[in-house]
């Protein structure tokens, strides 16, 4: 007999010895299959959950949008409240000159355009000759004081927050330093009001 | 003389079921469905698995394991065109996990003795088949007794289809002397 049929043949014998009591196994299959099925539907979550924390930890993180900004360390200055009426979200500009050393060596010199939207978005647009990042930017302002990270980006920066203080008047917008280690965005928000556009 | 009783029509529309009570049944379903193929598979699947460890107890719990985790995934697993074929796959691959964690065990515990060959059946054949590693055993039990295609036995075993038929080759090669039968060249 070649060893193929003795194979064939052989195989067959054996496993005809198996018969398991199905009927007897079947309920505890569905028991155990369906404490699996919750514990893999537990994890997926609890992975879910953990993922979604991750994200709402690292992004904050990596945008330099911190605690920070939400619980900003402010120096208590003089109170300027803005009136009821005053919405700071909208469209400025303010031109900068080249009086000071950080606007010439950055290029920051020109004609730039401050967008603040109500969902907390900053978009700034700078003359050419700037270099530097723009992305990423975010605001926020809770009574008196503008937080923003403009500027997170940039080395010169040290992934910080700048506070300010702000003050509409008309179609003029004035931020006034309160604490804030970057001067590229001292130099951008304090050094001339901005105004609005149109 | 009194006509006999039609039977009462049945209604044409069910009462409206609220979501809970189809969820409800559509459970029911997919379990009286799991029970069906678990009524068709559980023996095959576990004869299976006893051919390649040897050993009924172990071939059923490693059955019983494979269809936990069919149940588990039935709702995918379900809609394949082959349920069955994934629920061999995975106790295939339990069935050699644990073949192969046994052999480790077996040589870090020198004094352990094999089981014994389950009787009757081909006793000789099995013991043979038991000198085999058991990604040989299997792809044997795969070929031979579930009649796979190689290509089929190469994709379970993680192998290439030529790998498959060499070690298909040299498995029956070490069966022939070991059982002193002649062996044909042909596979596949």
């Amino acid at each position: 007999m070649s060893v193929e049929r003795r194979l064939r043949e052989g195989l067959e014998r054996s496993a005809s010895t198996v018969q398991p009591d199905v009927g007897r196994r079947l309920p505890e299959a569905i028991t155990r299959g369906r404490r699996r099925r919750r514990a893999r539907r537990a994890s997926l979550i609890v992975g879910t959950v953990a993922a979604l924390a991750a994200v709402g930890v690292a992004v904050p993180q990596v945008t330099g949008f911190d605690q920070r900004i939400q619980h900003p360390a402010v120096s208590q200055g003089p109170t300027l409240t803005p009136g009821p009426d005053a919405v700071i979200t909208g469209s400025y500009t303010s031109t900068l000159g080249a009086t000071s050393q950080v606007i010439r060596d950055s290029g920051m010199a020109g004609t730039w355009t401050l967008r603040l939207k109500a969902n907390g978005v900053l978009t700034l647009s700078a003359p050419r000759s700037f270099h530097g990042d723009l992305v990423s930017i975010a605001f926020r302002v809770q009574g008196d004081r503008f937080t923003t990270n403009a500027f997170v980006n940039d080395p010169r920066c040290s992934n910080d927050v700048g506070v300010y203080r702000w003050q509409r008047a008309g179609r003029t917008l004035v931020f006034t330093p309160v604490s804030d280690t970057c001067a590229l965005r001292r130099a951008l928000f304090s050094t001339k009001p901005w105004h609005t556009r149109g | 003389m009194p006509l006999p009783l039609a039977p009462r029509p049945a209604p044409l529309e069910t009462a409206p079921q609220t979501p809970r009570t189809w969820r409800g049944a559509a459970v029911k379903d997919q379990e009286s469905e799991f029970a069906s193929m678990y009524a068709a598979e559980f023996t095959p699947v576990s004869r299976t698995v006893f051919l390649i460890l040897h050993d009924r107890q172990r071939a059923e719990d490693i059955t019983q394991d494979a269809f936990i985790q069919l149940y588990s995934h039935w709702g995918r697993v379900s809609r394949y065109e082959r349920p069955g074929a994934w629920v061999r796959r995975v106790a295939i691959r339990l069935a050699i996990r644990h073949q192969n964690r046994e052999r480790i065990r077996a040589v870090l515990e020198r004094n352990a003795e094999p089981p014994a060959v389950p009787q009757p059946g081909d006793v000789d054949l099995l013991r043979s088949m038991r000198r085999l590693p058991p990604t040989y055993r299997a792809a044997l039990v795969l070929h031979y007794y579930e009649d796979w295609p190689i290509a089929e036995v190469a994709s379970v075993l993680g192998w290439t289809v030529s790998a498959t038929k060499v070690k298909l080759m040299r498995a029956r090669r070490r069966l022939g002397g070991l059982l002193q039968e002649e062996v044909g060249e042909d596979v596949g």
